[in-house]
């Protein structure tokens, strides 16, 4: 076993495995930092420049996709305001504060380390504790899913603000919207008004750009740009950006976020785009200064990035272990598996124990490569806030649209984009809060498909769903936060 | 009343009106091919809780004060005409295809956004040349060779 081990890591020391790695992050990092384009859709299109490779080059290049994917999101989430991907839809949150204060290059530099330590730690996990931690991801029924998504979803009730009100509306009308088209369980049309079109109800993705890119561009228009303050000032910025004293103070939040990340990761259906802002909600509430989130605080920025990056190990547990994708990008990297002649699942450490390990290497080395060239890259990405606003938002807005058609090809979701640009700048004008509306959005069908289920399990039962300790546990939980922001609120107007 | 109580009523009242749509929208779906709670159980709990926050908001916002200001805050020429734009941009994206739109696009959103002191001349040059050069980059990147598909136009498709 250890003979697979130590021959699988060395294997990845071949030039070209280093250089295809290299390769991916470079594209993974583009993709992921140009709003609209995902590491999904990098990892779908060099898919078939893997067939003629060997297999450890093939799955080797497709991980550096996905690393260098999901943390290249936070270049625009920072610079732009505008998350690159759904995974760092919270270091908008301060990111893009501290950016506006001249401290973009510090912001960066911290997302970019804590995605690095992120990877790290969920790479520990993968390597040493993925079957064991496959085992509890088994154990996971509809039940339990719900209890989870459930519980994840009373974090809106931390996301409200100053608004209480309007905090609760966006995440009931972001869960609505996820309703829109063919129901998953009973396959009812809801919501579509005789379009056919609207069938298959809204993505995620034109949301996602809808609310933060296109909504920019009308909020823009809205207030003007003054001919002063077009461009932004930078700071210059030492070393990573942070000092040991803040590092060490980040230290609970970070190992907290990695674990926030690496769980969610390991649930088949939910990933960094979920992950990303729980971690964020929880380092708010566990926060000495909670009312500071928002303003440019670098604890948001640590719980974002450090979270979405470990989503990448925990997504990789199921996969490799079980066969079952933890998400989008697994789910390619699995047909890219079988098309190589590897069937993942339980017996793929004993039969082809050296390319797994060889697996876990090329991640590893993509880690690396990924602090690298973004850490090296800070001072061309802190170059775009040099660029005039009314130049670069147009520019970008036309990437986005490459993004947004360029998933499904279907002008809808262009459509869609822009009708929730009216909306997310309704919402940025009348101070209501994104974030519960965009979990809602992507909990809400979750939610509602696995409550379904496990009703259908129970015959209709829902005392039965306590039956199980993981879901018992997790409601309990919901319901105590539930009423504590009740009482909270309460007090707050009683005050 | 200020501007901004009357634009937070109005905006309270039209989510309150579209609850009420959709809810009435989520009385009339069927409960589908389940066994037990169906298709429509999720839709009219959300809607009617959608109704209930709407008006809790509402009654909120008619307490609150006014602080009588009664500037409107925003360029409302330039709002009015970049939503226009953008219409116009993906109405016309499968007529004239990805690379002509978003040059026509790129120029008049440019255009409406400057400020009016750097309208120079050496600028609106910048501004053109960006609009040709910048959809001509991205098609040759994404279609040429990422093999990604982009709206061709019916008329140079």
């Amino acid at each position: 076993m250890s003979g697979a081990v130590f021959e699988g890591l060395i294997s990845v020391l071949d030039p070209m495995t280093i250089f295809l790695c290299f390769l991916g992050v470079v594209i993974g990092i583009i993709f992921g930092s140009i709003p609209g384009l995902t590491s999904t859709m990098a990892v779908a299109l060099c898919l078939p420049l893997t067939y003629g490779m060997s297999p450890l080059n093939g799955i080797a290049m497709l991980i550096a996709l996905y690393v260098g994917g999901t943390s290249g999101g936070l270049i625009s989430a920072i610079l732009l305001k505008i998350p690159g991907t759904p995974s760092s839809v919270a270091t908008t949150f301060d990111g893009a504060p501290m950016a506006e204060r001249g401290e973009a290059g510090k912001a960066l530099g911290i997302g970019i380390f804590y995605s690095f330590l992120g990877t790290v730690l969920s790479i520990f996990a993968l390597i040493f504790i993925a079957p064991q931690l496959a085992k509890v991801a088994l154990k996971f029924g509809p039940q339990e899913y719900f209890a989870i998504c459930l519980f994840a979803l009373t974090m809106i009730g931390s996301m409200t603000g100053n608004n209480v009100w309007k905090g609760l509306l966006a995440g009931v009308i972001g869960i609505t919207f996820s309703l829109f088209g063919r129901a998953s369980v009973g396959s009812a049309l809801r919501f579509t008004f005789g379009f056919e079109s609207m069938e298959n109800g809204f993505s995620q993705l034109p949301l996602m750009i809808g609310l933060f890119a296109v909504a920019e561009v009308i909020v823009v228009a809205a207030e003007g740009i003054s001919a002063d303050k077009a461009q932004i000032k930078e700071a210059k910025m030492r070393g990573f950006g942070f000092s040991v004293k803040e590092f060490i103070e980040q230290i609970p939040n970070f190992i907290r976020s990695s674990l926030i990340g690496i769980g969610i990761g390991i649930l088949p259906g939910i990933g960094g785009a979920t992950s990303n802002i729980i971690a964020y909600t929880v380092a708010q509430q566990r926060s000495k200064h909670p009312e500071k989130f928002g303003t440019g605080v670098i604890d948001g920025l640590v719980a974002s990035e450090t979270s979405n990056n470990a989503s990448i190990g925990g997504a990789l547990i199921p996969m490799l272990t079980l066969g079952i994708p933890g998400d989008t990008v697994t789910a390619i990297i699995l047909g890219g598996l079988t098309l190589h002649g590897i069937t993942p699942g339980p017996l793929l450490f004993r039969n082809s124990g050296v390319l797994v390990y060889g697996v876990f290497g090329a991640f590893i080395i993509s880690t690396i490569l990924m602090l690298i060239v973004e850490y090296g890259g800070i001072r061309i990405f802190t170059k775009v806030l040099e660029v005039p606003k009314y130049i670069l938002l147009p520019v970008v807005l036309v990437l986005c649209i490459v993004g947004t058609y360029g998933t499904n090809h279907d002008m809808f979701d262009v459509w869609t984009a822009l009708f929730f640009g009216i909306i997310g700048y309704f919402m940025s004008m009348h101070k209501f809060p994104k974030a519960p509306m965009i979990l809602g959005f992507v909990l809400g069908p979750i939610v509602e498909t696995n409550l379904l289920r496990g009703l259908m399990y129970t015959d209709g039962n829902f005392f039965e769903f306590f039956e199980s300790p993981i879901a018992a546990v997790f409601i309990g939980i919901s319901v105590i936060v539930v009423v504590w922001t009740i009482i909270k609120q309460l007090r707050k107007t009683a005050a | 009343m200020g501007t901004k109580k009357l634009t937070e009523l109005i905006v309270d009242t039209f989510l309150l009106l579209v609850g009420v749509v959709l809810f009435i929208s989520a009385r009339g779906i069927d409960t589908g091919t389940a066994l037990g709670q169906g298709s429509d159980f999720v839709p009219k709990l959300c809607t009617g809780l959608w109704i209930f926050l709407s008006v809790c908001l509402l009654v909120k916002e008619l307490r609150t004060p006014d602080d009588g200001t009664k500037k409107l805050g925003i360029n409302l020429a330039v709002l009015i005409l970049t939503v226009i734009l953008l219409f116009a941009y993906i109405y016309f994206l499968n007529i004239l295809g990805f690379t002509v739109s978003s040059m026509l696009y790129l120029i008049i959103q440019m255009l409406l956004f400057v400020p009016a002191k750097l309208r120079t001349a050496k600028n609106i040059i910048i501004f053109v040349v960006l609009a040709i050069v910048v959809p001509l980059a991205v098609n040759a990147l994404f279609v040429n060779a990422f093999s990604l598909l982009l709206p061709e136009g019916v008329i140079f498709g």
